[in-house]
């Protein structure tokens, strides 16, 4: 006896759930996923027993309203690399010390840290407020 | 005039290689980003151009603009900031701790919060900032 194959129609694959299922993973992943490498700045609090180093430091303060000066000279922001410049001249190792106001905002106090970093001053450390 | 319907529309778009972009998107999405419990207080750091980049297995500690703290995702009072670090030392966890505050944060009580973390034990203290805007000027004060 002759048995006839199974006529079932050849269909394609379907694809379009197939897409729309991994359309809806890669929506999930680009929105939840954090892509961006974290960014740190090393802050050095100075401990009671390092209380005795600071001979020698440069001493730049930051007030309230964003107020800076440099051994107690005004400056501006803007200025700040280049008035820390003839220290690092003298000493590429030389210590700042970092005074900020208590009620200033952190962020103001984060520029003058990367200014000064990337005036290549190393040796950073924040005073008590 | 009459025009030829093209084959491509009788028979539906090649699906195909628009498969393929979007499973090569969703690898990359897979392997490059990095999946995390979405933080339990809304903190926005400060911006720095000289930052390092990464900085390794650190205790992740979040001070809000209102001077709230959360550790590893769990929002406490600042007296309870010394249980709480000293529990997940003990535990094997880091002795290094990522502080991530809020630029708008005062800058005395994120003092107060290093001293505090200083005390504890964890010399290796951080502060996470984020890469500069472009359009971002200098600060004219």
């Amino acid at each position: 006896m002759r048995i006839e194959p199974l006529r079932r129609p050849r269909r394609a694959l379907r694809l379009a759930p197939l897409v729309d299922i991994v359309f809806l993973l890669l929506v999930f992943f680009m929105l939840v996923s954090r892509l961006d490498v974290p960014q740190t700045l090393i802050v050095e609090v100075p401990s009671e027993a390092s209380a005795g180093t600071l001979q020698g430091a440069v001493l730049v303060r930051l007030g309230n309203d964003g107020s800076l000066d440099v051994n107690g000279r005004p400056i501006g922001i803007e200025r700040l690399a280049g008035a820390i410049l003839p220290f690092l001249a003298k000493d590429p190792d030389v210590r700042v010390l970092v005074q900020s106001a208590r009620e200033a905002p952190l962020e103001k106090l984060v520029r003058v840290l990367d200014r000064l970093r990337g005036a290549g001053a190393q040796d950073l450390r924040l005073l008590e407020p | 005039m009459k025009i030829p319907a093209s084959r491509l529309s009788r028979h539906g778009e090649p699906m195909g290689p628009l498969v393929d972009v979007v499973f090569l998107l969703l690898v990359f999405f897979l392997l490059a980003g990095v999946l995390e419990p979405v933080p339990p207080l809304s903190v926005d750091p400060p911006e720095a151009e000289h930052a390092a980049v990464g900085g390794g297995d650190r205790l992740r500690i979040l001070l809000d603009a209102g001077g709230r703290i959360a550790v590893e995702g769990e929002v406490l009072d600042a007296d309870r900031l010394a249980e709480a670090v000293g529990e997940r030392i003990d535990a094997d966890g880091p002795r290094a701790a990522l502080v991530e505050a809020d630029g708008h944060a005062a800058v005395g009580a994120v003092f107060s919060l290093l001293k505090a973390l200083r005390r504890l034990g964890l010399e290796d203290v951080r502060l996470a900032t984020r890469p500069m805007a472009m359009e971002a000027d200098d600060d004219p004060e």
